[in-house]
């Protein structure tokens, strides 16, 4: 015998679908923002961690060259962000003296005065040897340290001597 | 008598939607690739020298018969000092015109950065100005290298009567802190006015000590 049709209500089959509408607003958000903050050249400089740079209104952008950090210890070379070298402390950098023999840090000089002959000794395949050199320095660091840094690098044929800083918007 | 209904198929509605996953598609690429390429700390660069050692070399000899400006900015503990011509407070006239002047601490008790950049760029309008010579002479770079326009000519600049006319000495004291530095490197380098128009005023900064 055959069974009586059931008097339940029948399942309608639906198409279901997943509503991307509201992801596709939060994408664009998204992508604007990104294309905002968007960089063709990229980072060629990386901040240092635990150095709080000062803010200027400088439109140049900075360059990929030898790069000093100067943090509230000491005096670094700087390879991608990362203190690879430690040179003259603080101690040193901020002691006034009237002598200007002072006013070099030993350390320091002796490492710039061999990379400037590197420099120099790689013109003859074409590179040419600018003396640039960046310093990353923390806010608060004083001037006399800056001063003693500028004049080492000065001494040791590094003549253009640029200050990495924050843009302010 | 009533029409037939016509056998022809019906319409049937159907819902109308965008297919907007090949979009989607799209943005999950390029998300993931902004991502990589976006500038979150915007760096950027101030360029400083110290003061050439010596009395001069020969660049200063051929321009012998130009003047020299002389412009010094002193920042000391309750005042910023800018002097021209090599006026001092004793003497701050120089052929009747008043080259020192005084920038005294804002009442909070800072520095008046925003008052030498004022002042500076008067120094520009009023004394450098002025000063133009008839003829141009070709722009060079940091490192004595011509600059050349897109269409490949030399760039041509105002030559001035002062040898120093992009030169800005700056002195201070031990323990002035970097951010006050590069706060007075602003001021001297560029004056940006309310309509947003930049005049340049002595980009070139050399670091001294104050005597």
């Amino acid at each position: 015998m055959a069974f009586a049709p059931t008097t339940l209500k029948k399942r309608v089959q639906e198409s279901e679908y997943l509503n991307l509408s509201s992801m596709m607003d939060l994408m664009t958000i998204i992508l604007l923002f990104l294309i905002k903050s968007y960089s063709s050249t990229g980072m060629l400089i990386q901040d240092v961690e635990g150095i709080n740079m000062p803010t200027s209104t400088t439109a140049t952008s900075p360059k990929k060259v030898l790069t000093l950090a100067v943090d509230a210890e000491a005096v670094w070379l700087d390879k991608d962000g990362e203190r690879v070298e430690r040179f003259e402390g603080m101690d040193l950098l901020l002691a006034e003296s009237d002598d200007p023999a002072a006013m070099v840090l030993p350390g320091l000089s002796a490492f710039l005065e061999s990379e400037a002959e590197l420099g120099r000794e790689r013109e003859q395949y074409g590179v040419k040897f600018t003396g640039e050199i960046n310093i990353i320095a923390d806010a608060q660091v004083q001037y006399n340290a800056i001063l003693k840094i500028l004049q080492t690098c000065y001494r040791a044929g590094f003549s253009q001597t640029d200050f990495v800083v924050l843009k302010e918007d | 008598m009533a029409f037939k209904p016509s056998l022809k198929r019906k319409f049937v509605p159907t819902s109308m939607e965008i297919n907007i996953t090949p979009i989607m598609n799209l943005v999950v690429v390029l998300i993931p690739l902004l991502l990589a390429t976006a500038e979150w700390v915007k760096l950027g660069l101030i360029e400083s020298k110290m003061p050439p050692a010596g009395g001069g070399g020969g660049e200063l000899a051929e321009q012998v018969e130009k003047k020299a400006l002389n412009l010094i900015v002193s920042v000391e503990d309750e005042q910023i000092a800018v002097s021209l011509f090599g006026a001092t407070l004793e003497n701050p006239l120089v052929d009747e015109m008043e080259c020192y002047h005084t920038i005294p601490l804002k009442v909070s008790g800072e520095h008046d950065f925003a008052a030498l950049n004022l002042l500076l760029n008067d120094i520009r309008e009023d004394v450098v100005e002025p000063g133009i010579l008839d003829e141009q002479i070709p722009s060079l770079d940091r490192f004595g290298n011509p600059v050349y326009n897109p269409d490949g000519t030399p760039l041509m600049v105002n030559d001035y009567i002062y040898n120093d006319v992009d030169n800005v000495r700056i002195s201070a004291p031990n323990n002035l802190p970097f951010q006050s530095l590069v706060s007075v490197l602003d001021a001297c380098r560029v004056y940006k006015d309310d309509e947003g128009l930049i005049n340049y005023l002595f980009p070139v900064p050399f670091l001294g000590k104050l005597s």
